[in-house]
């Protein structure tokens, strides 16, 4: 195994194969930025490309633009509040407000430090864990994966009312994004639902224009509302150290973020969840990690930690995504799906070789995404502190530039002004979401999770019928979810019998 | 300051697009253009087999224009069938990589299949490709007999409704007294074949090719296949034949036509006849293109050239069925991908 | 404010029965999930809307974990700027309805940057100009992606 790590690695620094990635990482640096084509859309439009190539040179090409428009994506999120790539919104939540402070330095330097540091955590734990992954996804069968959709949108929805009105509401909201994934052709008999006579739904709602409105939208709102730039009215001389301090703070919840990439790895290696969930699971783990209520309260108005969570899951779920492709055949995402027709054209199988015989050629697929992270953050760090000034432009200016990229995004996806209009109808949902306080993480976890949630808990009645609940991993999964569930009280119970609440500093070390 | 800014970003951008204009002189009509071949589908062996046919058609027409596939996924198919039919412009320049199961949809008259697949402007076809039934390699069950005496029903996961893997195992518990209970609900074959690995699942059903792989890796064993052979699998009994009634044979009989066209491309019904012929010539060579045949054996594709002429005739086929069994054949098949 | 949550509510509820109505006729297997789903909801929501009309004042405001708007600009102005950002939006997506993206990205930019923004011309020219360099670089160029052509085009024949 050691052996075929540093093959693997010797593939990637062939200075072919090296060169293509440096190539692929700059077509994805110039379409990272834009949300949605960052991902499937530009790898299928480049696939094309690797037929001449060898399996390491077409990974490096591919993989090095799919890991570079991933990390570009975290810097829409931040600066514009457009979640880069569909599913990295979860760093929009936190990262967006501290551009509005004035800190996108500091967000991006946060976003980018995390991203690098999960990418090697997740790199280190996907190499460790090779020899005994094919086992640890078989054991995860339809049920497990139920319970494990089901963990994921309790994590989030019991975080994020404040109260018990609050709870509600964000009950609510779990349900209502829940609901809206049951749009179009349901799974089991194929029959339409909600489909409005329109064909455009028979396949649901895409994610990328709803996440998409229901983040970027209101943020336009609130700029054109408050007629100022991104970042207010602050004098520029604070940006100047942001990035610097945005590092620090990496490494001053250095356990966060190293639990946070170990959470990104395993998401991504459970097949059909798919490294979205990875991210929002990160996000809920860092809220989960706040000392007590008021601590938990700055979530969503710009805490650090909100922006490192998802961000180191945001690269190590793409180490974890490439194991049920690679093995398995099962692609995590839309990228990952492209990715398998590469391996059609390669002339390799997915499936147990790809870990024994071919292993070298996988481990240097995880090589690349490693390398690729290191120069695309590195090269990043030296444009951060101008990147941040953007947040300083006009709204007036800004507004249509961002407009730009939230439709040329959504309208990717499928290509169909259909695709438009659900982002302005998202938009203005999540616009009145924010406005009247129901929160929005619920929904859009109800939203990614919900078709997984139906698909599995049906197949596991009609396949074990109620026996499922008695499996082991399955059993484990409820007692988790209970706890989860019940932690705020929990924790609330124990401030209580510590006596008075003090506030502690936001900058606080959570190790 | 921030006007040197814009200033800056502009003085590149500006320059960009002079550069990239060709001003080539238009020597005939493809020169400097770019077919698009739309495909109603994000990823699969579809879609790599007319990435592969996309890779070399452009050299074999004059102008040698690129050629790019681009994806619609929506409504198993219909939706990008429905765009190439009647939205496209008839100009040669826009082809559909066609799922011929589309057919189906129009055969059961779903409101929502707005087009002729008799209409269309056929340009050949890369190969059929027909769909076969594995059980799990760790079962006893080894013949098709086994399956028809098998001391309980296999559970056969499908993804639903409409597609092979879910019809296929139907019509076979409806018609020949195979034991199999359907599970449907997965998102995707390979979904299934993962199933079959976790032991939750114990038959899958999908395209041939597709399950030959898992075959070779020991996964599944290949139990009954539909009239399209696969290479290496032509002794396995054949649905249509082991059906006990002649109206299932007749059933599976219309499903395994549009299995015999395949990977079929099409261009829309007003294209120029000139261009179509060109369309045409050139796909034919593609098929001959050693370059092209060696992409097609690593990819594990198996290419057969179809003529133009043979899809027309299928499909004229396909359309032309007695009302009775349309009416029998709707109580089993949901019109899908 | 007090007014949006129960209008909120009462479109959640709308929502729900929308979905429990469509959903009961439905085969069991197509209906449970979207009945278990919105029943609840619609539960939740009613709850909602009686505590907010008969209940106490709510001491937390917001949710805990999302944005929350600050703006310090008057109601009225800040009403008119959304109704205006948002027909802004409807408008640029029925630009693209009519001419296409390609020929859209120019005419929104340069008429919201001098309309709307009051940019000077030369700044709207040079950002419009610029964005729709790398519009047409990035996809017509690069990635050659196939633009719907809009209505107008249609109609003309081109």
């Amino acid at each position: 195994m050691f052996e075929a790590l540093i093959d693997g690695l010797f593939l990637v620094l062939q200075w072919k194969a090296f060169t293509l990635m440096l190539v692929g990482m700059g077509l994805g640096f110039m379409v990272g930025l834009l949300p949605g084509i960052g991902g499937p859309a530009t790898l299928a439009l480049m696939l094309p490309f690797v037929f001449k190539m060898s399996p390491a040179e077409a990974f490096a090409f591919l993989l090095g633009m799919h890991a570079v428009a991933a990390t570009t994506g975290d810097i829409t999120s931040v600066l514009f509040g457009v979640p880069g790539e569909g599913l990295s919104a979860a760093v929009v939540v936190d990262g967006h407000p501290m551009a509005k402070r004035g800190e996108a330095g500091r967000a991006l330097g946060a976003a980018l430090m995390s991203s690098l540091l999960g990418a090697l955590i997740g790199a280190v734990a996907l190499a460790l864990a090779i020899p005994v992954v094919r086992p640890l996804v078989l054991t995860f069968g339809s049920p497990e994966l139920f319970m494990l959709s089901v963990l994921g949108i309790s994590c989030i929805t019991s975080l994020s009312g404040l109260g018990a009105r609050g709870q509600i509401r964000g009950f609510s909201m779990g349900l209502l994004g829940l609901l809206f994934s049951t749009i179009g052709q349901e799974r089991q008999a194929g029959s339409l639902r909600f489909d409005m006579g329109l064909m455009y739904l028979w396949d649901g709602l895409d994610l990328v224009p709803v996440l998409v409105g229901i983040f970027a939208i209101p943020e336009i709102v609130d700029l054109a509302v408050r007629g100022t730039a991104i970042a207010g009215e602050r004098p520029p001389e604070e940006l100047q150290r942001g990035v610097l301090e945005g590092i620090k703070d990496t490494f001053r919840h250095f356990w966060l973020v190293f639990r946070c990439s170990i959470i990104g790895v395993f998401v991504g290696i459970m097949p059909g969840a798919g490294g979205g969930v990875a991210q929002w699971m990160a996000y809920a783990h860092s809220v989960q990690s706040a000392k007590d209520a008021a601590d938990r309260e700055r979530f969503g108005k710009g805490d650090i930690r909100g922006v490192l969570g998802p961000g180191a899951a945001n690269n190590s779920k793409e180490g974890g995504e490439l194991i049920p492709t690679v093995a398995f055949g099962v692609p995590g995402s839309g990228a990952m799906a492209i990715l398998l027709g590469a391996f059609m054209i390669m002339g390799l199988l997915p499936g147990p070789d790809m870990l024994t015989k071919h292993l070298a050629v996988t481990y240097s697929m995880v090589w690349t995404l490693v390398i690729a992270n290191v120069i695309a953050v590195i090269l990043c760090l030296f444009v951060l502190n101008q990147l941040a000034k953007v947040t300083y432009i006009s709204g007036g200016l800004i507004i249509p530039i961002v407009l730009l990229l939230v439709f040329v995004g959504s309208y990717t996806a499928n290509g169909q002004i259909a695709d438009l209009i659900v982002t302005f109808l998202f938009g203005l949902l999540g616009y009145f979401m924010v406005l009247l306080g129901w929160p929005r993480p619920p929904f859009v976890l109800g939203f990614v999770l919900g078709k997984l949630i139906e698909t599995y808990l049906f197949i596991s009645v009609s396949r074990y019928g109620f026996s499922w609940l008695t499996h082991p991993i399955v059993v484990l999964l409820i007692m988790l979810t209970a706890l989860v569930i019940a932690y705020p009280f929990i924790q609330e119970y124990r401030r209580g019998a510590r006596g008075p609440v003090h506030v502690r500093e936001p900058r606080s070390n959570d190790a | 300051m921030k006007r040197t800014w814009i200033l800056s970003v502009l003085a590149g951008f500006l320059m960009l697009p002079l550069t990239a204009v060709p001003a080539r002189a238009q020597a005939n009509f493809y020169e400097g253009k770019s077919i698009t071949i739309f495909i109603g589908a994000k990823g699969g062996s579809l879609t790599v087999a007319a990435q592969i046919v996309a890779h070399h058609l452009g050299k074999y027409i004059p102008g040698k224009p690129a050629a790019v596939v681009q994806f619609m996924p929506g409504a198993a198919h219909l939706l990008a069938t429905n765009h190439v039919f009647n939205i496209a412009k008839p100009d040669g320049l826009t082809l559909l990589a066609a799922n011929p199961n589309v057919g189906i949809a129009q055969l059961s008259k779903v409101e929502q299949a707005r087009f002729d697949m008799r209409k269309f402007q056929w340009i050949g076809s890369s190969g059929g490709d027909g769909v076969m039934l594995s059980v799990r390699a760790d079962l006893p069950y080894k013949t098709f007999d086994d399956l028809r005496k098998a001391d309980r029903e296999l559970v056969a996961g499908t993804t639903g409704p409409g597609s092979n893997a879910h019809d296929f195992p139907l019509l076979l518990k409806e018609f020949t007294g195979a034991k199999l209970k359907l599970l449907p609900g997965y998102p995707a074959s390979s979904d299934i074949l993962l199933a079959v690995e976790r032991k939750e699942v114990d038959s899958w059903s999908a395209f041939a090719t597709t399950v030959q792989r898992a075959v070779d890796q020991g996964a599944v064993r290949a139990i009954v296949r539909s009239r399209v052979a696969a290479p290496g699998f032509e002794k396995l009994p054949v649905d249509e034949e082991l059906a006990t009634n002649p109206m299932g044979k007749a059933i599976m009989g219309i499903r395994g036509i549009p299995q015999g066209v395949g990977r079929a491309f099409a261009a829309p019904p007003a294209t120029p006849a000139d261009r179509v012929a060109i369309l045409r010539e050139a796909f034919a060579k593609v098929l001959q293109d050693p370059e092209f045949k060696a992409e097609a054996k690593k990819a594990k594709i198996p290419m057969r050239y179809i003529s133009a002429e043979q899809i027309s005739k299928d499909f004229a086929a396909l359309l032309n069925q007695p009302p009775d069994v349309l009416k029998e054949m709707g109580k089993y098949i949901k019109a899908g991908d | 404010m007090r007014n949006g949550r129960i209008l909120f509510s009462l479109f959640l509820i709308a929502v729900g029965a929308y979905a429990v109505r469509s959903a009961w006729g439905w085969t069991f297997k197509a209906g449970l999930f979207p009945l278990a789903v919105s029943i609840p909801l619609i539960v939740l929501a009613a709850t909602q809307l009686l505590l907010d009309l008969f209940g106490k004042a709510e001491t937390a405001k917001g949710p805990s974990v999302d944005l929350e708007f600050e703006a310090d600009v008057p109601l009225e102005i800040a009403r008119r700027r959304v109704t205006n950002v948002l027909l802004w939006i409807a408008g640029f997506i029925l630009l693209v309805f009519l001419l296409g993206f390609p020929a859209a990205v120019p005419v929104f930019m340069l008429s919201y940057l001098g309309l709307q923004s009051r940019a000077g011309w030369w700044q709207s020219i040079c950002i419009t100009l610029a964005a729709s360099g790398f519009f047409y670089i990035v996809f017509q160029r690069v990635i050659r992606m196939q633009f719907e052509a809009g209505l107008l085009q249609t109609w003309l024949g081109l």
